[in-house]
């Protein structure tokens, strides 16, 4: 049994299907990545698995019990966390108060003060600027505080939306180490990213989104050599290894 | 992470010092002794309609009627001879079940529609009021005045108040449950994504809010000894606690406590020589805090402060 099992998901936005019944799962300990274009379905995907929109029909299995219809609170509190896209942190609160809130729903599993210092230890940047307003903090401070205060509700799966999205270069790189180093930890990841090349890189699996269906799926290794894959995201002679233009 | 520090305790305390020691200033004379009355009742009033106005961004206009339900409470009370102390936990709970009785229902709507909701309220209270026999109807009560606490009881009665009020809501800002409301506030899907779902416990914040504002009422009529519905249960009051807020600095912790200040200023220095115009003038000046300031004056207190310490340190 896989951690995450999704089965035919239609979800409807503004009364057009975004979703055409996807069907995918992740397994314990392992990064997924979900590829396609914008308007894709992708974002959708994850909104569905943390309740931020309902589906209208299909499955979603956690840890082999139906999610569908729970609670954001519930689907946090039986072990999914979500970053989303652009971090969203509340900048008028102190990164403490940030991560704080991370656990709200987690009251029951033990220690906030463990965790926040297990969270320090990953992210040691988010332990010197504790007690600064968020809105100080730079972009990628900012994406560390929004990882951090997902980690802070102990999950066993991390949804990530398009976590490098507008970052340098060099802080791009420690996202991605970050997220290696979560999943050594222990926790599954399912990435969405537009950084096609370094999502598939350290992807055990990913699954390609089109239209609202999947199109493609296969291991990281098999979708990068992809003529296809490359053709679509890459382009035509990407083997410098540049990242595509999806955005 | 405990919400409440040992700092937070040294501060009121010293508060308290610092008010002691100005006291005979204060106390000079039966003025200044009544605006220091009134100063330390707005800090309570403008620090309890914080809690669910500033932290939870539910904006009420119906205070008034929990400040008249303590008033009233304690009066009674007073008036069936039990000693005017023992009265305010009596006016506390019964402001706080009032409140609960009508901000569980009102508290499912948001924004404009609960602000409307809650003028209804208020002035359905205030109408009844009027015309129940059994609490003087429209003419009042009158508390004995030979009982009277005097001038030195009620400063410190109303300091221990207003420091207890501002300690409270700092409390509440740190707690978990604050910080989801104001988290609720500020960006409800980043909320929703952290599993941050707390509409439902902001009746248990406006139970706070009602129990301090039924306080700041009993404390009203203990200094005032005369009550009517008129004044305590009125629309005015109501607003007013609106405007204090919003000089001061909404959501924060200190700007009620200097909204509470700026307004007495303004109200006694100088809108008592406009009396006719009195509410235009306070229209006026709420439109242009919303314009040009609508964070209150808090914030740019702090950081005139930074900019002082960065000089002096």
């Amino acid at each position: 049994m896989s951690l995450l099992e999704i089965h035919d998901l239609k979800v409807h936005r503004g009364g057009v299907p975004a979703l055409r019944g996807v069907t995918f799962e992740v397994d314990r300990r392992e990064v997924v990545a979900l590829l396609g274009a914008n308007g894709a379905g992708k974002t959708t995907t994850l909104r569905a698995i943390s309740d931020l929109s309902r589906p209208e029909s299909g499955e979603i299995r956690f840890d082999g019990k139906s999610i569908v219809g729970a609670s954001s609170t519930r689907v946090v509190e039986a072990g999914i966390a979500h970053v989303p896209e652009g971090s969203r942190i509340w900048p008028e609160m102190t990164v403490v108060e940030n991560l704080r809130l991370g656990a709200y729903a987690v009251r029951r599993k033990g220690s906030p003060i463990e965790r926040l210092n297990a969270v320090f230890e990953l992210l040691p940047r988010l332990a010197e600027r504790a007690g600064q307003l968020a809105g100080t903090l730079s972009g990628g401070e900012r994406q560390m505080a929004a990882i951090g205060r997902a980690l802070m509700a102990s999950p066993k799966l991390l949804l990530m939306d398009e976590p490098s999205l507008g970052l340098s270069p060099r802080v791009v790189d420690t996202v991605f180490d970050t997220i290696q180093q979560i999943r050594r930890d222990g926790v599954a990841v399912l990435l969405v990213e537009q950084n096609v090349v370094r999502a598939l890189e350290i992807a055990e699996r990913a699954y390609v989104l089109e239209g609202g269906r999947i199109v493609r799926q296969g291991s990281g290794e098999e979708l990068l050599d992809d003529p296809e894959v490359r053709q679509a995201y890459l382009g035509r002679t990407a083997g410098a290894g540049s990242p595509g233009t999806e955005g | 992470m405990s919400s409440f520090t040992r700092r937070h305790l040294l501060l009121g305390a010293g508060a308290l010092a610092g008010l002691a020691l100005v006291a005979p200033l204060l106390l000079a004379n039966p003025y200044s002794s009544r605006l220091a009355q009134l100063l330390f009742m707005n800090i309570l009033l403008a620090s309890a309609w914080n809690l669910v106005g500033g932290f939870a961004g539910q904006i009420s206009f119906g205070n008034a009627s929990l400040f008249g339900v303590g008033a009233y409470a304690t009066s009674m009370l007073w008036l069936a001879g039990v000693h005017p102390f023992l009265t305010m936990p009596a006016a506390a709970s019964l402001a706080a079940l009032y409140g609960v009785a009508w901000g569980w229902p009102c508290l499912r709507l948001r924004g404009p529609y609960f602000a409307i909701a809650t003028i209804g309220v208020a002035e359905a209270t205030r109408i009844v009021a009027n015309h129940i026999e059994a609490a003087g109807g429209a003419s009042g009560l009158t508390l004995p005045l030979e009982q009277d606490l005097g001038p030195v009881l009620l400063y410190a009665l109303g300091a221990v108040l207003a420091v207890a009020a501002v300690l409270v809501s700092a409390a509440v800002r740190r707690s978990r449950l604050g910080l989801g409301l104001i988290a609720l506030r500020e960006d409800a899907q980043a909320a929703a994504a952290s599993g941050v779902n707390v509409a439902r416990q902001q009746v248990t914040v406006f139970a706070i809010t009602a129990a301090l504002t039924g306080l700041a009422g009993s404390y009203y009529a203990v200094f005032t000894l005369y009550i009517v519905p008129e004044k305590v249960f009125g629309f005015d009051l109501s607003i007013s606690l609106v405007l204090m807020v919003l000089v001061g600095g909404i959501g924060t912790v200190m700007g009620p406590v200097l909204g509470a200040g700026i307004y007495l200023f303004l109200e006694q220095f100088v809108l008592a020589s406009l009396a006719d115009i009195h509410l235009a003038a306070f229209g006026a000046l709420l439109i242009f805090i919303i314009l040009l300031e609508p964070r209150g004056a808090a914030p740019r207190l702090a950081q005139l402060v930074r900019l002082i310490r960065k000089r002096v340190g």
